[in-house]
């Protein structure tokens, strides 16, 4: 039983499934399947409900596009890696947890946990490894080059990448984020960038040109003005735009900083929000009755409506940890350093006040009755800090909800619990 | 007018009918396979008990985990709030409910006015609730009603090492097979329980006064060896069973003299 949560995964579910199939695995790796898809958007055969979401599927097959195409070299990258070297050698570059993330969304997940499983990768680790692992194992993804993993958040992306470099025999190039903010700590990244470079060149047979990186940390920074636009269009009271709206948003967060496009298509978003809260305004729209704040990641998988069903009761997710801008402004004339500044910059890393800040500042700009938190399966990044946030919460007042499940493995969610759960809180809210 | 509540849990399923602000009819019956017909029985039931027919009932609110396949619900509400609001009126001292179930267990928060403040849940897994309790009782051939009269004979406990039900299973049954006697056995899964139960208050923080209710708070020897652990006096409602239906029915009575009555 669902519980209204969950759906089973039946029907298109399952044909989608067939889709994944063996026979089907030439197809998906085919580059021109992409490029279809990106004519199809482009041409506007498939409807989008913003001109900026046409834009967003448009960059990700183009994206995946250039990742299967076989001549230019292609690299591996960890969530929060320094995009902008790859925009700016003009290497390509693959996410497989972002991927993962995707996948599960179109129903996938089952045929890739199963695989991993398969081949002795833990059912306790987290499931966006264990999804992109099966993907791997069974050459659904694009192959690489090189492997790119920052330290940032967990070390299961480092641990998988490492294995993958070890299994291919490919080179594994890590970036080691320190944990503390000083000058000592950014010339070690910068040496870090720079070691990155000479690899990406060494594998790719390109050669870096300066103005080439400054001009990625220029749309980098341009990227950083247009999102912190759109979030502030996004915690209108209206709230228009919210997590459920947002997710599939992710994919540029994680992918496109460095792009030229990603500061267009943020800024194209940001236009549309603005015309249609102010229509949305004159038609005597109603903000939601609950606002809150989603830490982490929620449920991704195909099936699943949590952020729906919160919705339906009045309860509307405004806004989530992984959309926040959390770097500050960028100098393309010092464009490593720029980059090594980002690098640091990410709350998640490094002492917990950090991230408290971030959450305190996100419940204030989109003025939260409550903070939802997250406890994905297996992500101690996420879910070690709990009790801090929650005394932080409580001294400043703000209730909080505390939900376990997995954003990707269905099979890791108690729909009835879960349920029970935010019907609680919101009963709590109510009175 | 007489308003009703109805708790379908995973085990148990009970009705309590209020009529002029005194209990009425109070029913319980097993949950079983199907939850839409433990609710039509048990309320057909309480009926009869109570001499009212189904439309004479103002209002009628469902709780538990059934509570979303109740045909005759006027509203759903959460277990946490019921139990938060049927504790709150046995005793309006109380600020932490402790209801540990046939699947879940909750540590519920109260403030004076007996709302809820805060809550936690037990995670997906049911070890540690009344399910694992009735699995272990079979494995020792013993009734609930003895369980809790053996736990009281002894202090000494053969400790349970496996928090999955099904091992724990396994582990009494080849304990009983090495000679311990039972009563130390079933202090060992008292331990566990207590264990996991004491973690969750502690996570939440316990004030005093402490009630605990569900099925679990009818076994003496889980209320004892929860109070020890915990340092507090632990109270107990009449039939802390019915105190889920009992809150649903206060709700009911709330909502019938103008206050809202949530609708989730
Ligand atoms: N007379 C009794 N003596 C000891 N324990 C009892 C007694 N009656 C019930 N129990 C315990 O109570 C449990 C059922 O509790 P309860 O009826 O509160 O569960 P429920 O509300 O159906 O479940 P949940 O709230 O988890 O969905 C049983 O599993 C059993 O362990
Ligand atoms: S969910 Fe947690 S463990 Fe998984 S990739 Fe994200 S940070 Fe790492
Ligand atoms: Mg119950």
């Amino acid at each position: 039983m669902g519980y209204g949560l969950f759906k089973k995964n039946t029907g298109i579910g399952k044909l989608k499934e067939k889709i994944v199939g063996n026979r089907n695995k030439r197809l998906l790796r085919w580059p021109f399947l992409y490029l279809l898809g990106r004519e199809a958007v482009r041409r506007g055969l498939i409807k989008f409900p913003y001109r900026a979401n046409a834009m967003l599927v448009e960059y990700g097959m183009e994206h995946l596009r250039k990742a299967y195409q076989r001549k230019t070299a292609l690299v591996w990258s960890s969530a929060f890696s320094p995009t902008e070297l790859f925009y700016a050698l003009g290497v390509n570059h693959f996410s497989p947890e972002v991927t993962a993330a995707v996948t599960a969304s179109f129903g996938f997940q089952e045929k890739l946990l199963k695989e991993a499983e398969t081949n002795w990768w833990g059912r306790d680790s987290c499931s966006f490894h264990r999804c992109a692992m099966g993907g791997i194992l069974l050459d659904y993804f694009p192959r690489p080059r090189a492997f790119c993993a920052s330290t940032h958040l967990c070390d299961g992306g480092v641990l998988l990448f490492n294995n993958l470099a070890a299994r291919y025999r490919l080179p594994m190039l890590l970036l080691d984020i320190p944990l503390r903010q000083d000058q000592y700590s950014l010339d070690y990244v910068v040496r870090q960038l720079k070691e990155i470079i000479s690899a990406l060149e060494a594998c790719s047979g390109k050669k870096m040109q300066e103005e080439r990186l400054e001009e990625a940390v220029a749309c980098a920074d341009a990227a950083r003005r247009e999102l912190e636009v759109v979030n502030r269009w996004r915690s209108h009271p209206l709230s228009l735009f919210g997590a459920r709206q947002a997710l599939a948003y992710l994919y540029l967060y994680h992918n496109g900083v460095g792009s030229p496009v990603t500061p267009k298509i943020y800024n194209t978003l940001a236009h549309e929000l603005h015309m249609k809260i102010n229509e949305a305004a004159t038609t005597g729209a109603k903000p939601p009755r609950y606002r809150l704040l989603w830490l982490h990641l929620p449920p991704l998988f195909r099936g699943n409506n949590i952020l729906a069903y919160l919705e339906e009761q009045g309860a509307k997710v405004v806004f989530e940890e992984f959309s926040h801008v959390y770097w500050g402004p960028m100098e393309p004339h010092k464009p490593l350093e720029a980059i090594a500044r980002r690098m640091l910059a990410h709350f998640g890393y490094g002492p917990i006040e950090r991230r408290l800040h971030v959450i305190k500042t996100m419940a204030e700009n989109f003025a939260v009755d409550g903070v939802i938190h997250f406890s994905h399966w297996g992500c101690r990044q996420n879910s070690g800090s709990l009790k801090i946030i929650r005394d932080y919460l409580r001294r400043e007042g703000i209730p909080l909800l505390l939900l376990d499940g997995d954003c990707a493995d269905s099979r890791n969610n108690a729909p009835g619990q879960l349920r029970t759960r935010i019907d609680g809180f919101l009963e709590m809210l109510a009175k | 007018m007489p308003v009703a509540g109805i708790d379908v849990g995973s085990l148990s399923t009970e009705v309590v009918i209020l009529h002029e602000g005194k209990i009425a009819a109070a029913v319980m019956l097993p949950t079983g396979a199907n939850s839409r017909t433990a609710a039509n029985r048990a309320m057909e039931q309480a009926l009869s008990q109570s001499g009212f027919t189904l439309d004479a009932l103002e209002n009628v609110v469902a709780t538990g985990y059934g509570r979303v396949s109740v045909p005759f619900a006027h509203a759903k509400v959460t277990e946490i709030t019921c139990h938060g609001r049927g504790a709150h009126f046995l005793d309006p001292e109380v600020r932490t409910v402790i209801d540990i179930g046939g699947q879940d267990s909750k540590v519920i928060c109260l403030n004076k006015q007996g709302k809820v403040v805060d809550f936690l849940m037990n995670d997906k897994c049911a070890a540690g609730t009344g399910r694992f309790l009735e699995v272990m009782c079979q494995a020792l051939e013993v009734g609930l009603a003895d369980f809790s009269r053996l736990a009281l004979i002894t202090v000494e406990a053969v400790p349970i090492s496996s928090m999955c039900t099904v091992f724990a299973e396994s582990e009494v049954i080849s304990l009983i097979a090495d000679g311990y006697p039972r009563e130390k056995i079933i202090r060992g899964i008292i331990a566990s329980i207590v264990e996991r139960t004491e973690a969750m208050a502690g996570r939440i923080g316990v004030v005093e006064k402490v009630m605990m209710t569900g099925g679990v708070a009818k076994n003496r020897g889980v209320v004892e060896a929860l109070q020890d652990a915990l340092g507090v006096r632990i109270a107990l409602p009449e039939d802390p069973q019915l105190v889920g239906a009992l809150g649903a029915a206060l709700l009911a009575q709330d909502g019938q003299q103008g206050r809202t009555t949530m609708s989730l």
